[in-house]
């Protein structure tokens, strides 16, 4: 949040906070977008697949992959463990660059042993997931 | 989150950038959490907001119209999650920092319950302490 360009903020917060830590870990996490529907809480994170492309890609296929071999899962394990606690739905969104291939990922159910083990998942294109993105913000309590 | 999480890395916010092209400037208006943590089951909620004018004297309340709409969901959400809410305002050359612990926060107005004056080294020192806690798991 800022008086300047937002697209750019968002960049020279990560930079402080990195530059805060002094190049420790950090033990923290963000929050893509944060919606509010007459339902509740809406989390959502975008996850840029580059390998791989979204429709074929699942974050169970990087659970153990990521820095120092430890993996993403603690990423999930604290989304959800939010989610839970406020009971908010949590939704990853798959993309990339191209824009051409979108997965929607409602996440049902997921645990450090089981992974992400239960979810709806919907395949869009770019007009599909423009349209379904919208109606989120349009839904989204101001 | 646990002592195992990934060190932050510098990206170019490609996440922002898709947002970007779907809602053009209204990109703006979608909330997001800067950074959150979690110490002992209770969640800290940590709002970064980037101050023009010079920081002493200076209150979120002096440019509430403008911010209060995300701050407002971030507070509900933060009382969603029973935890606490911090604004994090900076100058852009790190000479200052005002840190600001959320009480309350209404369309009129936000108050506090604590406000801490930082240069650079004494928020480095805050923050790494604070995700030092988070990392003892």
């Amino acid at each position: 949040m800022s008086d300047s360009n937002e697209l750019k903020f968002d960049d020279e917060i990560k930079a402080l906070i990195i530059e805060a830590l002094d190049g420790n870990k950090t033990g923290g996490g963000d929050i893509d977008a944060l919606f509010k529907t007459a339902d509740g809480f809406i989390l959502t994170e975008f996850l840029r697949c580059v390998t791989v492309r979204p429709f074929n890609s699942h974050p169970n296929r990087y659970w153990n992959y990521g820095m120092a071999k430890i993996g993403n899962k603690n990423k999930f394990l604290a989304l959800w463990n939010l989610a839970q606690k406020t009971n908010s739905k949590l939704i990853l969104i798959n993309y990339e660059d191209s824009r051409e291939q979108f997965k929607v990922i409602e996440v049902k159910g997921l645990s450090d042993s089981r992974q992400i083990y239960d979810e709806v998942s919907t395949n869009m294109n770019f007009e599909q997931f423009k349209a379904w993105f919208r109606d989120l913000v349009a839904k989204s309590e101001k | 989150m646990s002592k195992e999480s990934k060190s932050i890395r510098k990206t170019d916010d490609s996440a922002m950038a898709l947002l970007h092209d779907i809602l053009g400037v209204n990109a703006t208006k979608v909330a997001d959490i800067d950074s959150y943590y979690r110490i002992k089951g209770t969640y800290i909620f940590l709002e970064f907001i980037k101050v023009s004018e010079p920081l002493e004297g200076y209150s979120p309340n002096n440019n509430w119209e403008m911010i209060q709409s995300e701050i407002l969901r971030l507070w509900e959400f933060t009382i969603k999650a029973e935890g606490s809410l911090w604004l994090i305002c900076f100058k852009e050359d790190r000479s200052a920092f005002r840190l600001f612990k959320v009480e309350s926060a209404t369309k009129e107005q936000v108050t506090f319950q604590k406000v801490n004056d930082f240069d650079f080294e004494e928020f480095k020192k805050w923050f790494q302490l604070l995700n030092a806690e988070v990392l003892k798991g």
